[in-house]
Protein backbone atom coordinates (compact mmCIF):
# COMPACT_ATOMS: atom_id res chain seq x y z
CA UNK A 1 0.00 0.00 0.00
CA UNK A 2 1.54 3.30 -0.62
CA UNK A 3 1.35 5.35 2.17
CA UNK A 4 -0.53 8.69 2.18
CA UNK A 5 1.47 12.32 1.94
CA UNK A 6 1.57 13.02 5.14
CA UNK A 7 -0.77 16.25 6.65
CA UNK A 8 2.28 18.85 6.96
CA UNK A 9 5.43 18.60 5.84
CA UNK A 10 7.77 19.58 9.15
CA UNK A 11 9.96 22.34 7.42
CA UNK A 12 6.75 24.14 6.25
CA UNK A 13 5.00 23.63 9.95
CA UNK A 14 8.44 25.07 11.55
CA UNK A 15 8.10 27.79 9.07
CA UNK A 16 4.33 28.65 10.00
CA UNK A 17 5.42 28.35 13.91
CA UNK A 18 8.20 31.19 13.96
CA UNK A 19 5.63 33.58 11.40
CA UNK A 20 2.95 32.75 14.25
CA UNK A 21 5.61 33.64 17.28
CA UNK A 22 5.92 36.80 15.39
CA UNK A 23 2.77 38.04 15.03
CA UNK A 24 1.63 36.79 18.27
CA UNK A 25 4.54 39.14 20.00
CA UNK A 26 3.66 42.01 17.14
CA UNK A 27 0.09 41.84 17.77
CA UNK A 28 0.61 41.28 21.77
CA UNK A 29 2.36 44.82 21.60
CA UNK A 30 -0.13 46.51 19.29
CA UNK A 31 -3.04 45.76 21.84
CA UNK A 32 -0.95 47.18 24.76
CA UNK A 33 -1.14 50.35 22.87
CA UNK A 34 -2.93 53.42 24.80
CA UNK A 35 -3.57 51.25 27.79
CA UNK A 36 -2.64 51.27 31.70
CA UNK A 37 -2.25 48.05 33.34
CA UNK A 38 -2.73 47.84 37.66
CA UNK A 39 0.84 45.07 37.27
CA UNK A 40 2.63 42.67 34.80
CA UNK A 41 0.24 40.30 35.16
CA UNK A 42 -2.07 42.76 33.13
CA UNK A 43 0.44 43.14 30.44
CA UNK A 44 1.47 39.25 30.04
CA UNK A 45 -2.16 38.37 29.63
CA UNK A 46 -2.96 40.98 27.13
CA UNK A 47 -0.33 39.58 24.96
CA UNK A 48 -2.22 36.22 25.38
CA UNK A 49 -5.63 37.47 24.84
CA UNK A 50 -5.07 37.18 20.88
CA UNK A 51 -5.62 34.61 18.57
CA UNK A 52 -3.78 32.23 20.86
CA UNK A 53 -6.48 31.85 23.22
CA UNK A 54 -8.89 31.15 21.32
CA UNK A 55 -7.26 28.65 18.92
CA UNK A 56 -4.91 26.85 21.39
CA UNK A 57 -5.67 23.43 21.50
CA UNK A 58 -5.74 23.44 17.55
CA UNK A 59 -2.32 24.26 17.88
CA UNK A 60 -1.41 21.88 20.08
CA UNK A 61 -2.71 19.11 18.04
CA UNK A 62 -1.12 20.27 14.85
CA UNK A 63 2.63 20.18 16.87
CA UNK A 64 1.96 17.25 18.64
CA UNK A 65 -0.43 15.06 17.07
CA UNK A 66 -0.58 15.32 13.19
CA UNK A 67 2.58 12.95 13.23
CA UNK A 68 0.90 10.19 15.41
CA UNK A 69 -1.78 10.63 13.10
CA UNK A 70 -0.10 9.88 10.48
CA UNK A 71 1.97 6.53 11.75
CA UNK A 72 -1.68 5.46 12.36
CA UNK A 73 -3.22 6.18 9.02
CA UNK A 74 -0.11 4.81 6.78
CA UNK A 75 -0.25 1.63 8.61
CA UNK A 76 2.87 2.42 10.25
CA UNK A 77 1.85 1.02 13.48
CA UNK A 78 0.43 -2.15 12.21
CA UNK A 79 3.64 -2.65 10.33
CA UNK A 80 6.34 -2.79 13.05
CA UNK A 81 3.74 -4.53 15.79
CA UNK A 82 5.97 -7.33 14.97
CA UNK A 83 9.14 -6.14 16.34
CA UNK A 84 7.70 -3.99 19.33
CA UNK A 85 4.95 -3.80 21.09
CA UNK A 86 2.53 -1.21 19.89
CA UNK A 87 1.94 0.39 23.26
CA UNK A 88 5.79 1.15 23.62
CA UNK A 89 5.88 2.65 19.63
CA UNK A 90 2.58 4.81 20.27
CA UNK A 91 3.56 6.69 23.89
CA UNK A 92 7.11 7.26 22.38
CA UNK A 93 5.41 8.91 19.56
CA UNK A 94 2.70 11.12 22.00
CA UNK A 95 5.49 11.58 24.20
CA UNK A 96 7.83 12.76 20.81
CA UNK A 97 4.54 15.73 20.27
CA UNK A 98 4.01 16.81 23.87
CA UNK A 99 8.24 17.01 23.66
CA UNK A 100 7.98 19.47 20.78
CA UNK A 101 4.94 21.10 22.37
CA UNK A 102 6.61 21.67 25.49
CA UNK A 103 9.48 23.65 22.90
CA UNK A 104 7.07 25.68 20.78
CA UNK A 105 5.27 26.74 23.96
CA UNK A 106 8.65 27.55 26.24
CA UNK A 107 10.02 29.48 23.32
CA UNK A 108 6.92 31.81 22.74
CA UNK A 109 6.42 32.02 26.43
CA UNK A 110 9.94 33.08 26.85
CA UNK A 111 9.67 35.32 23.79
CA UNK A 112 6.23 37.02 25.11
CA UNK A 113 7.73 37.60 29.10
CA UNK A 114 10.85 39.15 27.69
CA UNK A 115 8.19 41.31 25.19
CA UNK A 116 5.62 42.30 28.28
CA UNK A 117 8.56 43.06 30.92
CA UNK A 118 10.80 45.14 28.38
CA UNK A 119 9.90 45.90 25.06
CA UNK A 120 6.35 46.72 25.87
CA UNK A 121 7.26 49.09 28.85
CA UNK A 122 9.85 50.91 27.15
CA UNK A 123 7.64 51.36 23.91
CA UNK A 124 5.24 53.42 26.21
CA UNK A 125 6.08 54.34 29.74
CA UNK A 126 3.26 54.92 32.19
CA UNK A 127 2.23 51.28 31.20
CA UNK A 128 1.95 49.73 34.20
CA UNK A 129 0.18 52.08 37.25
CA UNK A 130 -1.64 51.17 40.11
CA UNK A 131 -2.76 54.85 40.79
CA UNK A 132 -5.53 54.81 38.34
CA UNK A 133 -6.56 51.87 40.11
CA UNK A 134 -6.83 53.51 43.83
CA UNK A 135 -4.56 50.49 44.55
CA UNK A 136 -0.80 50.99 46.51
CA UNK A 137 2.14 48.92 45.25
CA UNK A 138 1.51 46.04 48.09
CA UNK A 139 -2.52 46.66 47.25
CA UNK A 140 -1.86 45.23 43.89
CA UNK A 141 -0.18 42.41 45.15
CA UNK A 142 -2.68 41.36 46.93
CA UNK A 143 -5.39 42.12 44.47
CA UNK A 144 -3.86 39.96 42.12
CA UNK A 145 -2.72 37.10 44.46
CA UNK A 146 -7.59 36.69 44.30
CA UNK A 147 -7.90 37.70 40.84
CA UNK A 148 -5.29 35.22 39.31
CA UNK A 149 -3.88 31.75 40.51
CA UNK A 150 -0.38 32.23 39.94
CA UNK A 151 -0.42 36.09 39.84
CA UNK A 152 0.67 36.77 43.37
CA UNK A 153 3.90 35.70 42.12
CA UNK A 154 4.12 39.10 40.08
CA UNK A 155 5.71 40.02 43.59
CA UNK A 156 8.93 38.79 42.45
CA UNK A 157 8.97 40.68 39.07
CA UNK A 158 7.47 40.69 35.92
CA UNK A 159 9.99 38.14 35.10
CA UNK A 160 9.65 35.84 37.74
CA UNK A 161 5.66 35.84 36.82
CA UNK A 162 6.22 35.82 33.02
CA UNK A 163 8.18 32.31 33.53
CA UNK A 164 5.90 30.78 36.18
CA UNK A 165 3.08 31.44 33.07
CA UNK A 166 5.17 29.89 30.60
CA UNK A 167 5.50 27.30 33.04
CA UNK A 168 1.75 26.91 33.18
CA UNK A 169 1.22 27.58 29.62
CA UNK A 170 3.71 24.63 28.93
CA UNK A 171 2.00 22.14 31.74
CA UNK A 172 -1.34 23.19 29.34
CA UNK A 173 0.27 22.22 26.72
CA UNK A 174 1.08 18.66 27.43
CA UNK A 175 -1.91 18.12 28.44
CA UNK A 176 -3.75 19.00 25.93
CA UNK A 177 -1.09 17.19 23.55
CA UNK A 178 -1.69 13.83 25.30
CA UNK A 179 -5.83 14.91 24.91
CA UNK A 180 -5.49 15.36 21.06
CA UNK A 181 -3.69 12.11 20.35
CA UNK A 182 -6.04 9.89 22.84
CA UNK A 183 -8.53 12.04 19.67
CA UNK A 184 -6.27 11.00 16.64
CA UNK A 185 -6.53 7.23 18.01
CA UNK A 186 -10.14 7.17 18.99
CA UNK A 187 -11.32 9.48 15.85
CA UNK A 188 -11.20 7.99 12.43
CA UNK A 189 -12.05 10.80 10.36
CA UNK A 190 -8.40 13.10 9.88
CA UNK A 191 -10.08 16.55 9.70
CA UNK A 192 -12.57 15.67 13.06
CA UNK A 193 -10.00 13.79 14.83
CA UNK A 194 -7.87 17.35 14.44
CA UNK A 195 -10.66 19.89 15.61
CA UNK A 196 -12.16 17.67 18.14
CA UNK A 197 -10.43 19.06 21.04
CA UNK A 198 -10.62 22.79 19.88
CA UNK A 199 -14.46 22.22 19.71
CA UNK A 200 -14.48 20.37 23.08
CA UNK A 201 -12.37 23.44 24.30
CA UNK A 202 -15.02 26.28 22.92
CA UNK A 203 -18.06 23.76 23.93
CA UNK A 204 -17.13 23.92 27.54
CA UNK A 205 -16.41 27.51 27.93
CA UNK A 206 -19.24 28.26 26.75
CA UNK A 207 -21.24 25.65 28.68
CA UNK A 208 -19.72 26.85 31.68
CA UNK A 209 -19.79 30.47 31.13
CA UNK A 210 -23.41 30.26 30.49
CA UNK A 211 -24.06 28.53 33.81
CA UNK A 212 -21.88 31.67 35.62
CA UNK A 213 -18.97 29.75 36.63
CA UNK A 214 -16.08 31.29 33.98
CA UNK A 215 -13.56 30.08 35.92
CA UNK A 216 -13.84 26.76 35.34
CA UNK A 217 -13.80 27.13 31.58
CA UNK A 218 -10.85 26.44 29.34
CA UNK A 219 -10.97 29.51 27.74
CA UNK A 220 -9.82 31.57 31.02
CA UNK A 221 -7.73 28.42 32.55
CA UNK A 222 -5.30 28.13 28.95
CA UNK A 223 -2.88 29.06 27.64
CA UNK A 224 -1.80 31.24 30.73
CA UNK A 225 -5.03 32.02 33.61
CA UNK A 226 -6.58 35.34 32.79
CA UNK A 227 -7.66 37.88 35.26
CA UNK A 228 -11.25 36.98 37.02
CA UNK A 229 -12.17 39.03 40.88
CA UNK A 230 -12.18 35.75 42.28
CA UNK A 231 -10.42 33.14 40.81
CA UNK A 232 -9.15 30.12 43.21
CA UNK A 233 -6.21 27.66 42.75
CA UNK A 234 -8.85 24.99 42.84
CA UNK A 235 -10.94 25.75 39.82
CA UNK A 236 -7.84 26.49 37.44
CA UNK A 237 -6.22 23.55 37.75
CA UNK A 238 -9.57 20.65 38.11
CA UNK A 239 -10.60 20.88 34.86
CA UNK A 240 -6.66 20.81 33.38
CA UNK A 241 -5.93 17.48 35.92
CA UNK A 242 -9.52 15.80 35.03
CA UNK A 243 -8.84 16.02 30.70
CA UNK A 244 -5.39 14.59 31.58
CA UNK A 245 -6.39 11.91 33.92
CA UNK A 246 -9.41 11.04 30.89
CA UNK A 247 -6.99 11.06 28.05
CA UNK A 248 -5.01 9.09 29.74
CA UNK A 249 -7.38 6.55 30.70
CA UNK A 250 -8.42 7.00 26.89
CA UNK A 251 -4.89 6.15 25.01
CA UNK A 252 -4.20 3.25 27.76
CA UNK A 253 -7.78 1.32 26.77
CA UNK A 254 -7.48 1.95 23.30
CA UNK A 255 -3.97 0.48 23.25
CA UNK A 256 -5.21 -2.24 25.88
CA UNK A 257 -7.39 -2.87 22.90
CA UNK A 258 -4.96 -2.94 20.11
CA UNK A 259 -4.92 -6.48 18.86
CA UNK A 260 -8.36 -6.36 18.00
CA UNK A 261 -8.14 -2.28 16.60
CA UNK A 262 -7.99 -2.12 12.69
CA UNK A 263 -5.95 0.48 12.81
CA UNK A 264 -3.49 -1.03 15.31
CA UNK A 265 -2.96 -4.01 14.26
CA UNK B 1 -35.14 94.72 3.30
CA UNK B 2 -35.06 92.45 5.92
CA UNK B 3 -38.05 93.24 8.73
CA UNK B 4 -36.24 93.52 12.69
CA UNK B 5 -38.50 90.64 13.64
CA UNK B 6 -37.38 88.28 11.00
CA UNK B 7 -33.69 89.04 12.08
CA UNK B 8 -34.51 88.68 16.04
CA UNK B 9 -36.32 85.40 15.41
CA UNK B 10 -33.62 84.17 13.64
CA UNK B 11 -30.92 84.74 16.19
CA UNK B 12 -33.65 83.34 18.62
CA UNK B 13 -34.15 79.83 16.93
CA UNK B 14 -30.36 79.59 15.96
CA UNK B 15 -29.23 79.93 19.44
CA UNK B 16 -31.78 78.07 20.96
CA UNK B 17 -30.46 75.18 17.90
CA UNK B 18 -27.22 75.55 19.71
CA UNK B 19 -28.24 74.93 23.28
CA UNK B 20 -30.25 71.62 21.69
CA UNK B 21 -27.27 70.88 19.71
CA UNK B 22 -24.95 70.64 23.06
CA UNK B 23 -26.78 68.78 24.90
CA UNK B 24 -27.44 71.65 27.63
CA UNK B 25 -24.88 73.39 28.95
CA UNK B 26 -23.90 72.22 32.32
CA UNK B 27 -21.30 69.95 34.05
CA UNK B 28 -22.26 67.12 34.73
CA UNK B 29 -21.06 66.35 37.92
CA UNK B 30 -23.77 63.59 39.68
CA UNK B 31 -23.08 59.74 39.82
CA UNK B 32 -25.19 57.71 37.36
CA UNK B 33 -26.24 54.26 37.88
CA UNK B 34 -24.70 51.45 35.47
CA UNK B 35 -27.08 48.45 35.16
CA UNK B 36 -25.78 47.49 31.28
CA UNK B 37 -25.42 44.37 28.96
CA UNK B 38 -21.71 44.31 28.01
CA UNK B 39 -21.58 42.31 24.38
CA UNK B 40 -19.92 39.49 24.22
CA UNK B 41 -16.25 39.10 22.54
CA UNK B 42 -15.41 42.22 23.21
CA UNK B 43 -17.52 44.11 21.55
CA UNK B 44 -18.06 48.04 22.73
CA UNK B 45 -20.42 49.13 24.99
CA UNK B 46 -21.32 52.80 25.30
CA UNK B 47 -22.96 54.54 28.18
CA UNK B 48 -24.46 58.02 27.27
CA UNK B 49 -22.60 61.34 26.58
CA UNK B 50 -22.63 63.58 29.29
CA UNK B 51 -21.11 67.27 29.23
CA UNK B 52 -17.59 68.40 30.81
CA UNK B 53 -16.84 70.84 33.00
CA UNK B 54 -12.94 70.35 33.08
CA UNK B 55 -10.21 69.44 31.19
CA UNK B 56 -8.40 67.33 33.67
CA UNK B 57 -10.82 66.22 36.17
CA UNK B 58 -10.82 62.35 35.69
CA UNK B 59 -13.91 60.23 34.81
CA UNK B 60 -14.46 57.69 37.21
CA UNK B 61 -15.92 54.40 37.33
CA UNK B 62 -16.80 51.99 39.79
CA UNK B 63 -18.22 48.38 39.62
CA UNK B 64 -20.53 46.77 42.39
CA UNK B 65 -20.71 43.42 40.33
CA UNK B 66 -20.98 41.70 37.19
CA UNK B 67 -21.53 38.37 35.89
CA UNK B 68 -19.52 35.73 36.83
CA UNK B 69 -16.99 38.12 38.25
CA UNK B 70 -15.34 38.44 34.89
CA UNK B 71 -13.52 41.71 34.46
CA UNK B 72 -13.73 44.82 32.17
CA UNK B 73 -11.87 47.15 30.43
CA UNK B 74 -13.33 51.09 30.69
CA UNK B 75 -12.08 54.08 28.06
CA UNK B 76 -12.93 57.80 27.89
CA UNK B 77 -14.44 59.14 24.16
CA UNK B 78 -14.19 62.75 23.96
CA UNK B 79 -17.52 62.96 21.38
CA UNK B 80 -16.38 66.20 19.55
CA UNK B 81 -13.37 64.51 17.74
CA UNK B 82 -13.61 61.37 18.27
CA UNK B 83 -10.50 60.61 20.79
CA UNK B 84 -10.23 58.14 22.93
CA UNK B 85 -7.91 58.29 25.73
CA UNK B 86 -5.97 55.55 27.56
CA UNK B 87 -8.00 52.41 28.80
CA UNK B 88 -8.03 51.32 32.20
CA UNK B 89 -7.94 47.08 31.15
CA UNK B 90 -8.92 44.63 33.76
CA UNK B 91 -11.55 46.21 36.28
CA UNK B 92 -13.19 43.78 38.51
CA UNK B 93 -16.76 44.55 40.54
CA UNK B 94 -14.35 45.35 43.34
CA UNK B 95 -16.80 48.44 44.50
CA UNK B 96 -13.77 50.95 44.69
CA UNK B 97 -13.75 54.10 41.72
CA UNK B 98 -11.37 53.74 39.22
CA UNK B 99 -9.78 56.62 37.26
CA UNK B 100 -10.30 56.82 33.89
CA UNK B 101 -8.56 59.71 31.82
CA UNK B 102 -10.65 61.92 30.05
CA UNK B 103 -9.18 65.09 28.42
CA UNK B 104 -12.44 66.78 27.01
CA UNK B 105 -12.40 69.98 27.08
CA UNK B 106 -15.03 71.83 29.22
CA UNK B 107 -18.12 72.43 27.47
CA UNK B 108 -18.24 68.95 25.29
CA UNK B 109 -19.66 65.69 25.16
CA UNK B 110 -17.86 62.75 26.25
CA UNK B 111 -19.09 59.16 26.98
CA UNK B 112 -17.47 56.07 28.59
CA UNK B 113 -16.93 52.97 26.33
CA UNK B 114 -17.05 49.26 28.37
CA UNK B 115 -15.87 45.82 26.63
CA UNK B 116 -14.75 42.49 28.28
CA UNK B 117 -11.43 41.78 29.22
CA UNK B 118 -11.23 38.33 27.76
CA UNK B 119 -13.29 36.68 24.60
CA UNK B 120 -15.87 35.36 26.10
CA UNK B 121 -18.79 34.00 24.39
CA UNK B 122 -21.59 35.06 27.16
CA UNK B 123 -23.10 39.34 27.27
CA UNK B 124 -22.33 40.39 31.15
CA UNK B 125 -24.21 42.45 32.98
CA UNK B 126 -22.29 44.73 34.71
CA UNK B 127 -23.37 47.44 37.75
CA UNK B 128 -22.06 49.61 39.36
CA UNK B 129 -21.85 54.03 38.57
CA UNK B 130 -20.35 56.35 36.80
CA UNK B 131 -19.05 59.95 36.83
CA UNK B 132 -18.47 62.01 33.70
CA UNK B 133 -16.86 64.67 35.59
Amino acid sequence: MKPRRPALRSWLLAAALVLLIAGHLILGTSRTSNSVYSSGVGVYGEYMNGFIRLVFPFLVTLVGAVMLQDRVTNGFVSLTRARISVSAYVWKLIGAGIARNAIFFGVLGIFTTVFAAFVATARQPGLVDPRPYNLSAGGVIAQQAQQNPIGGFIAGGPLVYGLLATLWMVVGAAVLSLAASASVLVIRRRALALVAPLIAYLAESILVQVLGQPAWGFLLILPVPSNLQRFPVYAAAAPVVLVALASFLLVSYVLRQARTSGRLS
Amino acid sequence: MIKRKNVILVTLSVIGALFAVDGAAYADTTSHAINDSIPAFQQSHYLAARSRSTSTTPSTVTFTSTTGALLLNVKAQNLQNNAQYTELKGIGPDSTAHNITNKTPAGQQSRLIITQYDYNAITVTAKGSYVIN
